[in-house]
């Protein structure tokens, strides 16, 4: 690659609904499963001592029986194993990473995420650690000790956030270099552009942010609760309000009937019910609807009209227990809450819908043209005219189209405007670790690295000036 | 059915079939063929077939291309980099040999790292604290912990005022937008450099010190630029439109006004002529060459390109005049006496402005026997012919050289054409008794007004 020096990086990004990683310089991350983490809080005499095994590489979700049979010995991280933190008293948990683990179905699982609800921030640090020794040291077999490591951050990481990153890192695992990037910078390099607009919509929230000469402007930084997570749960209203019960995987079993061949019959199991935590079933029920979310819906080209879209003709889409579903004009009518959130709510049960944060529910176009304004006049030519869209949740059909028009509806007559993005699935949903693989196997990036002796020299803060 | 079986290679009895292939494939590539018989026909003699390829030709060339092919080998290897301070060694991956030509490798020519030099900083300008307290004490709304801090930001971040303003957070309460920074900055870069050359004459080499910058400008554009951004684009086509309708307007009201002119019959311009210059009469006119009136008066382009040749034109001019006279012979003698007496039988000096003056004479002439006819009779001698104010004029191109033209020329119109000028503005000392005979409508000796003093710089234009 021109300009490009193999040093053999690893690129991290850790965002809300998966964990991206893979060697810097390579087109797409090794590494990809979910950032959820299983947790079993164990009981101080508990007695389950599993030995770690080695994960299989497999993404595809199994059904509960080939699960069974193949995870006799599951992954289990154990937090008091390695290095004796553990306070005697304090019930100790026991966490599952990795797709593998969180697909089979143990007792009294809780699905945990890293992240603080209300801030969006990573907050248990317990499982971050986890999740980077399992990213690390099983998925990608490799000593740390070795490689210098590149991490993606939030937009709107706090000065606490990143210098604790950098601590457990340091600690923990002892590369030689580390660095920390924001995500929107990262897109936009991975879109080959040192000034932009990045939209990201993600999965618990929806980013506005402006990078200008590869810096990302903080204060132009704006934040909605739409994302993938809302338009997943409208899914699931929707579907269910017209009496479908979408099954986890768990909670059923499909045999091969004996009179036909080729038909399948489903017979309940109820030996998960009293065991299985709420929080693991709403997670798998969550997989299935987001699956069928992502293969049925698409956005309208112009807005949205509930009477017009009436007459759409049906899609047929198979649940996994045998069940078919016709989806009609909801295939619109989901995606287009990105653009009029109101929609929101003429989903039955849609007040239930939490929002801790307190962000706004804003829709995509307003978060643009909010972004922009806080931007110096000078620069927002160039921002208008290099709209990036980066961001699992924008990969429904049309979206980039629709962005394009409505933005270009509020924007001023002068500005050209342009929404960029990618046509390739996988830049798209992997746009920020891309970015990241782009950006530290440059040679010229190589002076930029954070080192092992400057941390100790200088300790964590040192961080704010080496990666503004 | 064994045929079949045959051809595809099939065992003949179940399991012994597949050792059987297996020995077939290793025995021998191909039984000779003899001459003469085709390779179909032989292979029908012969029980067992084996399936040859029969693209021999194409594997020898790619094992000639995979020979040429250059292998590189690499090794991993540890590298200083200089552009660090901290003397971190990371591995990289180098090629030791068989690199081909023209692909870059990342260990210099002096085993220095390639991309080392890429570490380049802006040039800042930094004061030390003797020149702070001198130069720089002076404003009272920037501290000297502030432009301290201001410094360093524009060291960090090599002086993007953007990426400055926007993580800018020195606690004073005072917001700083990114033109007071770059005003600080470059007031103190500017001073500084005045300062250390001696003086602002040998400093002048320096683009700061050139063009200074200028911080209201920069408000005020920024304000009229944000406006401009924030009209969407539904409002401008608004604007547009209006704008649109009004320059109609205009057009219309113009087309108007010189159908009115021309009704009046004193049009000189066309109508697109661009160069009409509008007030509220809308007659001024400026032209660039009236020495190409025609009889008429009338502005005409010349029929042939090149040069014009004056002379000759405007004594064809002013014949055709002559010629056009009413009452023949008689009327010509009497107009060349007048011209006689008025002291230009002929033209001498053939400059632009002294033959359109003298085109318009015949012609103000011209018309100047026509009024007469109608009021005298032809008993009248020539003398009564030149009105009182003729005498004026006479004195004054008797006292001028008769040799120096260029003034005489200019003068005896003038002096005809004061009374003769019909300005469009009402002018109260405008019109004296001596206009009484002339025209009242605005006629096309508005270019007179060309040959005023103040017009004589044209003259400078010609030859």
């Amino acid at each position: 690659m021109y300009g490009g020096d193999e040093v053999n990086a690893i690129v991290i990004d850790l965002g809300a609904s998966a964990v991206k990683a893979g060697y810097a310089g390579e087109e797409s991350p090794k590494v990809h499963f979910p950032s959820c983490v299983g947790a079993i809080t164990r009981d101080k005499d508990a007695a389950e001592a599993k030995a770690n095994g080695g994960a299989g590489d497999a993404r595809d979700v199994e059904m509960a029986e080939a699960g069974a049979d193949a995870s006799t010995t599951p992954k289990k991280e154990s937090d008091a194993g390695s290095k004796s933190k553990a306070n005697g008293s304090d019930a100790t948990r026991d966490l599952y990473v990795g797709h593998f683990a969180l697909n089979y179905r143990r007792e009294n699982m809780e699905v945990v995420s890293p992240f603080d609800e209300e801030t969006g921030l990573l907050s248990d640090w317990d499982l971050v650690e986890n999740i980077w020794r399992h990213t690390l040291t099983d998925r990608l077999h490799i000593d740390p000790t070795e490689h210098p490591v590149l991490l993606a951050e939030p937009n709107f990481n706090s000065k606490e956030c990143r210098e604790k990153s950098l601590e457990i890192l340091f600690e923990t695992f002892q590369p030689p270099a580390v660095f920390l990037a924001k995500n929107a910078c990262l897109s936009s390099y991975s879109a080959g552009r040192p000034t932009s607009l990045v939209l990201d919509v993600g999965y618990k929230s929806t980013v506005a942010a402006a990078v200008h000469d590869g810096y990302l402007l903080q204060k132009s930084v704006s934040r909605s609760r739409l994302g993938g997570e809302i338009l997943t749960d409208c899914m699931q209203r929707s579907v269910e309000s017209k009496g479908v019960n979408v099954r986890p995987r768990y909670a059923f079993k499909r045999t091969e009937s004996k009179q036909n061949k080729g038909t399948f019959d489903v017979k309940d199991l109820d030996d998960y019910k009293g065991t299985t935590t709420e929080s693991y079933h709403r997670w798998s029920v969550e997989q299935i609807v987001s699956d069928l979310k992502e293969t049925v819906c698409r956005a309208s080209e112009n807005v949205f009209n509930e009477e017009e879209h009436a007459n759409i003709p049906t899609v047929a889409y198979e649940l996994p227990d045998g069940t078919e579903i016709q989806v009609g004009s909801d295939r619109f009518k989901v995606p287009e809450i990105l653009f009029n959130p109101g929609l929101v709510q003429t989903f039955p049960g849609a007040e239930a819908i939490a929002n801790p944060g307190g962000l706004p529910m804003q829709s995509v176009t307003s978060l643009v043209m909010e972004s922009i304004a806080r931007v110096d006049v000078d620069v927002r030519k160039e921002l208008y005219n290099g709209i990036i869209l980066a961001g699992g949740s924008s990969m429904l059909p049309n979206v980039r189209e629709r962005l394009e028009r409505e933005v270009l509806e509020q924007a001023p007559g002068q500005a050209r405007v342009k929404v960029i993005a990618s046509q390739n699935v996988m830049e798209r949903k992997f746009g920020v670790w891309i970015g990241g693989s782009i950006l530290a196997s440059l040679g010229s990036f190589q002076q930029c690295w954070m080192s092992k002796q400057e941390y100790e020299e200088k300790g964590a803060s040192l961080i704010h000036l080496k990666a503004p | 059915m064994s045929d079949v079986k045959d051809i595809l290679g099939l065992p003949r009895q179940g399991s012994e079939g597949r050792q059987e292939k297996r020995t077939h494939a290793t025995k021998s590539v191909a039984p000779k063929v003899p001459k003469g018989m085709s390779r179909e026909a032989f292979a029908l003699l012969d029980q067992s077939h084996p399936i040859m390829p029969s693209v021999l030709g194409q594997l020898t060339k790619k094992h000639k291309a995979e020979k040429t092919r250059i292998r590189s080998k690499w090794r991993w290897k540890l590298f200083k980099n200089a552009a660090r301070t901290d003397g971190l060694e990371l591995f990289h991956w180098e090629r030791i040999h068989g690199a081909p030509e023209g692909k870059m490798g990342t260990m210099g020519a002096d085993g220095e790292y390639v991309f080392s030099k890429y570490n380049k900083k802006v040039k800042l300008h930094r004061y030390d604290d003797e020149e702070y307290r001198q130069l720089f004490s002076g404003d009272p709304s920037w501290s000297r912990e502030e432009t301290d801090y201001l410094m360093d930001m524009c060291e960090r971040f090599d002086l993007r005022f953007v990426v400055i303003a926007d993580r800018y957070d020195f606690k004073n309460g005072v917001t700083r937008r990114v033109e007071d920074l770059k005003d600080r900055y470059y007031g103190i870069a500017r001073k500084l450099i005045v300062a250390r050359e001696g003086s602002e004459k040998t400093a002048a080499h320096d683009p700061i010190v050139k063009n200074p910058f200028n911080a209201d400008h920069e408000r005020d554009r920024k304000k009229a630029l944000e406006i401009v951004m924030s009209r969407s684009a539904a409002q401008e086509r608004e604007e547009r439109a209006i704008l649109q309708q009004a320059a109609e307007i205009e057009q219309n009201r113009r087309l108007e006004s010189i159908a009115m002119q021309k009704r009046a019959g004193t049009v000189k311009v066309d109508a697109v002529d661009a160069k009409v210059h509008e007030c509220s009469y809308g007659l001024f006119e400026k032209r660039n060459s009236p020495s190409l009136c025609s009889s008429t008066g009338i502005l005409q382009k010349p029929a042939f390109p090149g040069v014009f040749p004056r002379r000759k034109q405007t004594k064809k001019t002013a014949a055709e005049i002559l010629a056009a006279l009413p009452g023949g012979q008689r009327t010509q003698k009497v107009f060349e006496s007048v011209l006689a007496e008025l002291g230009l039988p002929q033209l001498n000096a053939a400059t632009q402005a002294s033959c359109s003056a003298w085109i318009q004479l015949h012609v103000e002439v011209a018309e100047l026997l026509e009024l007469k006819k109608d009021d005298l009779g032809p008993a009248n001698g020539s003398s009564s012919l030149l009105p009182a104010f003729m005498g004026e004029a006479m004195q004054d191109r008797g006292a001028s050289s008769a040799g120096d033209t260029k003034t005489g020329a200019p003068e005896t119109p003038k002096g005809e054409a004061e009374p003769v000028l019909v300005d469009d503005t009402p002018n109260p000392s405008g019109r004296s008794r001596r206009d009484i005979n002339k025209r009242k409508t605005p006629s096309r000796f508005d270019d007179m007004a060309m040959m005023t003093p103040r017009s004589e710089s044209k003259r400078s234009r010609t030859r």
